[in-house]
């Protein structure tokens, strides 16, 4: 090799090594995205949703004919005091399994929002305060709720028992149910919820008894949370996008998302600090935070509520702080004698912070996807639009209770649009086999 | 010779000229967190491991700590408490872990969780006799 063939050689090695160079500069500078920025969206594409955690504490979670009966029992408007209160009243399908209401009306009005059942057999705890440890304790609680179903366990057990379908099915999962019929051993009413009927005849049954009809009850809730672990959010536009950029295909990437979108995007994984929280492909962390959300008598008072004397004013909702407390007592937690679990499996229970100072007025952060279709926001739908959400989390007002985890953020106006620009690609057909997001057959 | 050592030179300019333009690309790293960490208190050689490699997110998991005096001895029988959280967003843990000895030197903290990302502090009081320290790790997700 003389000396001007290996220079040449040396010149063609550098233009080669430039060209690669450029090539992967030219590759940032058309995405947009750094390699690091584009890791992180990786992270948060529903591509990368892990499968569905078990949950040691209801071994008939993922049983294909507890999900069947769950989904009849979702639907039943005759687990209610009044016949017309179903889960599925307040988690409609077609509103992305919310129902549009600042506060949620059963057969009374609750005191908060009811949350999106899509993706939530992801989360350790549940309900805005996380008071349940698990899905099928969840499911119980607002059907004995005096505001939502009103019911109680020996009339949802005795549904099951004199329901033929209900009963073949419940018996194939659970095994054969005890003889009800005796209605002096069990009463029509009777449960444990402070109304003083149902309380006289619930403490007047045997203990055996009772732990008969709680069983059913239990079972009911294990069912309808087998149901509920089928509804999982399915590829929404910026899955798409994330998909495209994967592949590079960057022109069919910059189809998906509009420009607004994509900055949007950039400001929810960076300055915006949205993904602190909101990570994962399910776009929350599932942790509790004190976000300063308005306390909802200030946003919408009620006309009497000036000439309720101080004393009796309605406190400000505590969040976790008691969300925490209820969930340690509960005899339906992961440690109780009605969870499947081993003493093992229950480690947030048994770690979960009960701090007062750091659990005073958090909330359960939500997922975004579909956020669209869930309005209105926060806990108790104090914000009517994103919109509004957006501008709260940038002025960081102060907390009506407790502090605030929230930092500033100060993204300018047309920020602001690009960030709720970018919410509106999160929404996406939920991947659930159709016949579970239809009223069943009878 | 003189030849080959011009072609080298040049081998070695246009490499310099390459390896200055890929350090300009800006590629950013990702942080990996490390599971074993020691660090030096007043009194103490304090080191953890995770049992959970690599450090998870999100994820309930446990530590071994391990106390040394500073001339290498085992400190056994002390009592250990943690605490923590992430200053810049004014909270603390997640979860409330707790420290149980195991032997020579070494505690298991058991329930710690880093739900987010960001910068987190943990810290462990240790406390022997009248001797009371403290050492803080940081964790970055």
């Amino acid at each position: 090799m003389n000396f001007k063939t290996s220079l040449k050689f040396n010149k063609n090695i550098f233009y080669l090594l430039l060209w690669v160079f450029i090539f992967s500069l030219q590759a940032t500078q058309v995405t947009g995205w750094s390699d690091a920025e584009l890791t992180m969206l990786r992270l948060q594409s529903i591509k990368n949703l892990p499968e569905l955690p078990p949950d040691p504490s209801n071994k008939y979670a993922d049983n294909a004919d507890a999900a069947r009966l769950g989904h009849k029992l979702f639907f039943d408007k005759r687990l209610s005091s009044n016949g017309k209160v179903a889960c599925v009243s307040c988690h409609q399908v077609a509103k992305n399994f919310t129902d549009g209401l600042a506060k949620s009306k059963g057969i009374g009005e609750t005191g908060r929002s009811a949350p999106s059942i899509v993706g939530i057999a992801y989360s350790p705890w549940f309900f805005w305060d996380g008071r349940s440890d698990s899905l099928w304790s969840q499911a119980l609680g607002p059907l004995e709720s005096g505001v939502e179903h009103g019911g109680n366990r020996s009339q949802f057990a005795k549904i099951i028992y004199n329901d033929l379908g209900y009963k073949k099915m419940y018996e194939k999962v659970f095994g054969i149910l005890p003889d009800l019929s005796d209605i002096k051993r069990f009463p029509d009413n009777a449960a444990p919820i402070g109304i003083r009927k149902s309380d006289e005849d619930w403490y007047a049954m045997s203990e055996e008894d009772r732990k008969i009809i709680t069983r059913i009850y239990v079972n009911i809730g294990k069912s309808i949370a087998a149901y509920e672990r089928l509804i999982i959010p399915g590829p929404a536009r910026f899955d798409n996008y994330v998909d495209a950029l994967e592949k590079n295909e960057l022109a069919r990437a910059n189809k998906i998302l509009s420009v607004d979108e994509v900055a949007g995007l950039k400001l929810f994984i960076g300055k915006a600090m949205c993904v602190t929280c909101h990570q994962g492909p399910l776009f929350t962390h599932h942790g509790f935070h004190n976000t300063g959300a308005p306390d909802p008598a200030s946003i919408r008072p009620k006309i009497t509520i000036k000439y309720i004397a101080k004393k009796n004013k309605p406190s400000i909702d505590q969040g976790r702080f008691k969300g925490i407390l209820l969930a340690l007592k509960s005899e339906f937690n992961c440690l109780g004698e009605y969870s499947d679990a081993a003493e093992g499996d229950c480690s947030e229970l048994k770690f979960a912070n009960k701090k007062r100072d750091e659990t005073l007025g958090a909330f359960k952060v939500p997922t975004l996807r579909n956020i669209v279709e869930t309005s209105p926001y926060m806990h108790a739908g104090q914000l009517d639009n994103l919109k509004e959400v957006i501008k709260h989390y940038n002025t960081i007002p102060v907390a009506p209770i407790g502090h605030t985890d929230l930092l500033a953020v100060k993204l300018s106006d047309k920020e602001l649009k690009q960030v709720e620009s970018f919410l509106h690609s999160l929404s996406g057909p939920l991947a659930v086999a159709p016949e579970f997001l239809r009223t069943p057959d009878s | 010779m003189v030849y080959m050592n011009t072609v080298k030179q040049c081998s070695k300019k246009y490499l310099m000229i390459f390896l200055l333009c890929f350090s300009f690309n800006g590629s950013a790293s990702n942080q990996t967190q490390s599971t074993t960490t020691t660090i030096d208190s007043a009194h103490y050689r304090v080191s953890y491991k995770s049992r959970v490699e690599p450090l998870p997110l999100n994820q309930i998991h446990s530590w071994v700590l391990h106390i040394d005096t500073l001339d290498g001895q085992a400190v056994e029988k002390a009592r250990v408490s943690v605490y923590g959280g992430m200053p810049a967003h004014k909270h603390g843990l997640p979860t409330e872990p707790v420290v149980s000895e195991l032997s020579r030197g070494d505690y298991l903290v058991e329930g710690l969780k880093f739900s987010m990302s960001g910068d987190w502090e943990i810290w462990f009081n240790i406390r022997t006799g009248n001797i009371t320290d403290k050492v803080k790790f940081n964790i970055t997700f």
